[in-house]
């Protein structure tokens, strides 16, 4: 969770918001559907990931995209650390 | 629910009742409207000219002895027939109609466009709906194509409902105790038309006859029977007021006449020559063609009021020759 | 019938009783059979066939798709109800138009014929229930809602009258629960429903049809005017197409809180918006979330390496796709473009900014101003396109409101040309009463929280007859001031 909401802070250009795995899309200055392509990206090169299009219209908050991360690496079976 | 169902029935018995109250308060003006003196002529007048742009540029009052002119632009004989109805009644005094009568008065598109466009209604129906018979009414009725314009102005003048009246300067004068003039009702008309501008243009011509004369397959659209049965009735209505008609045909530059369809000029002559017979004291003055140089002409088909002061004149003498 | 036909005002009132008095298990279908009526006195039955298949075949996609064995079915049943609706979408509304575009191709360059005048009632409501349909299919798809296997709530659900003809697009998950809901007769609802219905209408019959008057006088005929005539009718337009659509937005969600139904807003102030992404966010919102979710996201992800110029793609093709709804004349489409345009050249510049800009900094109220007024500008300059009657007529507009702005002005200050330049030759009435309208809305639009106090206070504690006194005076405003005549809503003809 911290690497997720690392690269949330980071995307967003704001250190001090809360990320927790209710925060959505609202809670985040900056983060709307235009800028979140942005996210989508650097959560894919961060933890070698691709996203499926079905997923990507699924995610309800931050909390789904770290489940869905997880689902991921443990499937690759890296078990290089969780998200 | 109870509660609100009283409620709602309340307020709707409320809102009809105020709306009652205010219809009848307008209705009441309206009819003190038309009783106004500002309908009724001095001794003095004895000449009314009437009907559309036509006679309303070409015969000017101020050349014949005792006339007034209430002409209106765009007015068709289904408006004029009632208008004179009214003024007449009003009127007394007067001995002589001269009514404007020329190749477009019978025009079937462009006479019956009022019950076929909706922006033409709403204007026509707005100025002359208070001066409608039964009988008028129920043909607007029967034959208007959109029936909005007819139901708001149904509503508006023969139930009272205040339906736009801040449009109505007859009304908000009347309401304020002002005395009636002739610019505050819609259909008086604006009467004779003074201006010396002249400006005899090709295309403007062009498109004038087509918007009298063609439908919208850009043929001619034929002789509305409409008109010409309310151009009887005018007649028949002079006639019980035992009031001298003449039909005036205003003058045309020759290039505009020349644009007409033919057929639309025999079926004018049909109808002219079927109204003669039938009335013998009808009498009918033709000034299509009396050659009148072009700064006479304020546009194709109306003179300006140089070309009215020559066409006044000898209509003048034969007024006075015939008696 | 339409919300502002006399008839509707005896529709609702008996559907509410019945409503009513029926039992809870009928409720629903008291509302089917009534949407149904309400959709057949448009006297088009080919309508009801479009209906009757949207809703049969959704229906059932939706439960092939939940019970689909493999992925590969179900993202075949999917495809092949989302292909039916959209035929029946584009049968509906484009046949006639791809005829006559295949037979004017050649010569078709001077712009598109705008279907604008009359209204075609032959698909009144098309585009917004096959639209909902196909989102409830997205939504089964991806496993965000379970199908509804009531065939009658979900007749229901596509159906139901009070956005049955012009939206908004109900999403499954907002409106499918609300159906499951015990009926408990609520007189909050039922009054405010009732206001919020009536503010709707004076916002229909009062202000877009008197603002309508002005702009179809100068757009019916463009070469009439030059300069200041032809900026006031632009503005005006912005003003009437809101106030028509927002209008009817309020009266349907007035007619369904009647019954304790809550539908989405659909506008939120959107000329108050200070970029152009705003306002979408802010204009017609069922619809714009549609657009967003179900062509904007797949393209957008779909681009995503290309980064900002792939999001750039996917807005412009997303908001083609928004011109094309409308119509497909070359006016819409131009107005789709222009939007998609403006969307991505602000993706692009933020993309640019985000190097560049140190600290964010709160902007002042100046410059806040100044991107309201902005973005009002250029999205009247995408109205242009949109009203006018050809791509002729459009560059007209847009040319001679600069060129001849001048000439135009030093005209009226000479008191020349008042009536035609200034009022649109219309009454001098007329136009002081679409500019009290105008001032109107703009009181309300800046409705502060002090603002919406002093109303609840007003409706808790002024007395009876004070407030009713207010309604009754409502009642005359609308009678005394509304403009009758020509009032098809705008919104219908999408």
């Amino acid at each position: 969770m911290e690497k997720l909401a690392e690269i949330i802070r980071t995307v967003f250009d704001d250190d001090s918001v809360e990320i927790g795995s209710k925060t959505t899309a609202h809670d985040v200055d900056g983060w709307d559907s235009l800028s979140h392509v942005n996210l989508i990206l650097a959560i894919e090169s961060g933890f070698n990931i691709k996203f499926s299009q079905k997923e990507l219209l699924t995610f309800k908050n931050v909390g789904d995209m770290h489940d869905t991360i997880n689902a991921k690496i443990a499937f690759r079976g890296d078990g290089l650390g969780q998200a | 629910m109870k509660r609100f169902v009283v409620k709602f029935v309340l307020f709707v018995t409320l809102a009809a009742g105020m709306l009652l109250v205010v219809s009848s308060v307008c209705g009441h003006m309206r009819t003190r409207v038309l009783k106004d003196r500002v309908f009724v002529f001095s001794e003095g007048i004895t000449t009314l000219i009437a009907g559309d742009s036509h006679p309303q540029a070409a015969v000017n009052p101020a050349l014949l002895p005792g006339a007034e002119s209430i002409c209106e632009g765009q007015e068709g004989y289904f408006f004029t027939y009632h208008k004179l109805k009214y003024f007449l009644g009003r009127n007394p005094q007067i001995a002589r109609v001269i009514l404007g009568f020329s190749y477009q008065n019978l025009a079937r598109r462009y006479q019956e466009l009022f019950l076929s466009s909706e922006q033409e209604a709403t204007r026509l129906l707005e100025s002359y709906f208070v001066l409608l018979d039964d009988e008028g009414v129920e043909l607007l009725r029967d034959r208007i194509s959109n029936k909005r314009p007819y139901y708001v102005n149904l509503l508006k003048f023969r139930y009272g409902l205040p339906i736009q009246i801040y449009r109505d300067k007859d009304l908000l004068r009347e309401a304020l105790g002002a005395a009636l003039r002739r610019e505050d009702v819609a259909f008086f008309g604006d009467g004779f038309h003074k201006s010396e501008k002249s400006r005899v243009e090709g295309k403007q011509m062009d498109a004038k006859v087509r918007l009298y004369f063609q439908d919208e397959k850009e043929t001619y659209s034929g002789v509305s029977t409409l008109m010409v049965e309310y151009l009887k009735r005018i007649v028949q209505l002079c006639e019980e007021h035992g009031v001298d008609l003449i039909l005036y045909n205003a003058p045309l530059h020759a290039s505009f006449k020349s644009r007409i369809p033919g057929q639309a000029i025999t079926d004018f002559a049909q109808v002219r020559d079927q109204l003669l017979a039938r009335f013998p004291k009808l009498h009918y003055v033709d000034h299509v063609d009396e050659g009148l140089p072009n700064e006479s002409f304020g546009d194709g088909d109306h003179v300006n009021s140089l070309g009215a002061t020559v066409v006044t004149g000898r209509l003048a003498r034969l007024i006075q020759l015939s008696h | 019938m339409t919300f502002t036909s006399p008839l509707y005002f005896l529709f609702w009132p008996a559907a509410f009783l019945v409503f009513y008095f029926s039992r809870d298990k009928y409720r629903w279908l008291v509302l089917l059979l009534a949407s149904l009526a309400f959709y057949a006195a448009l006297k088009a039955p080919s309508l009801l066939i479009a209906l009757t298949g949207v809703t049969v075949l959704t229906y059932f996609s939706g439960r092939g798709v939940a019970a689909a064995m493999s992925p590969g079915r179900k993202t075949l049943v999917f495809w092949l109800g989302v292909t039916a609706n959209l035929a029946i979408l584009i049968g509906f509304r484009y046949l006639a138009v791809l005829i006559e575009g295949f037979n004017a191709l050649s010569g078709a360059i001077g712009g598109g014929r705008h279907v604008f005048a009359a209204v075609d009632p032959i698909s009144i409501g098309v585009s917004y229930y096959s639209f909902q349909a196909i989102s409830y299919l997205v939504d089964v798809y991806l496993d965000v809602e379970k199908p509804e296997k009531h065939f009658g709530y979900f007749a229901l659900y596509i159906s139901f009258f009070p956005k049955l003809l012009q939206g908004p697009i109900e999403r499954a998950g907002d409106f499918l629960p609300q159906l499951r809901q015990p009926y408990v007769f609520c007189y909050e609802n039922v009054r405010s429903g009732l206001l919020l219905f009536a503010w709707g209408l004076f916002k229909k019959v009062v202000i877009s049809d008197r603002l309508a008057l002005f702009v179809n006088e100068v757009y019916g005929n463009v070469h009439a005017f030059s300069g200041l005539p032809l900026i006031i009718a632009t503005y005006f337009y912005a003003f009437q197409i809101y106030c028509d659509f927002s209008g009817y937005t309020d009266m349907a969600l007035g007619t369904s809180r009647i019954f304790n139904f809550k539908l989405t807003q659909n506008f939120e102030n959107p000329y108050r918006a200070t970029s152009i992404a705003m306002f979408w966010r802010r204009w017609h919102i069922s619809f714009s979330r549609w657009i967003l979710d179900y062509i904007f996201k797949p393209l957008q992800f779909r681009f995503r390496y290309w980064r900002d110029w792939g999001t750039a793609l996917a807005l412009v093709i997303t908001f083609l796709a928004c011109g094309v709804w409308h119509g497909a004349t070359a006016g819409f489409v131009i107005w789709g473009l222009l939007h998609g345009l403006y969307m991505s050249c602000s993706v692009l510049y933020r993309g640019l900014g985000r190097r560049f800009r140190r600290k964010k900094r709160s902007p002042t109220a100046l410059i806040e101003t100044w991107r309201v007024i902005a973005t009002f500008h250029l999205v009247c300059l995408a109205w242009i396109f949109f009203r006018a009657r050809s791509l002729a007529d459009a560059f007209y507009v847009i040319n001679h409101s600069i060129a001849g702005l001048p000439s135009s002005l030093v005209r009226l200050a000479k008191r020349d040309s008042l009536v035609h330049d200034l009022y649109l030759n219309q009454s001098n009435k007329e136009f002081f009463l679409a500019v009290a309208c105008l001032g109107l809305l703009a009181v309300l639009a800046r409705a502060t929280t002090a603002h919406e106090a002093a109303v609840r206070a007003f409706r808790q504690w002024a007395p009876g007859w004070l407030r009713w006194s207010a309604y009754l005076g409502f009642v005359l405003a609308v009678v005394v001031f509304g403009v009758f005549y020509g009032g098809a809503f705008i919104y219908f003809q999408f």
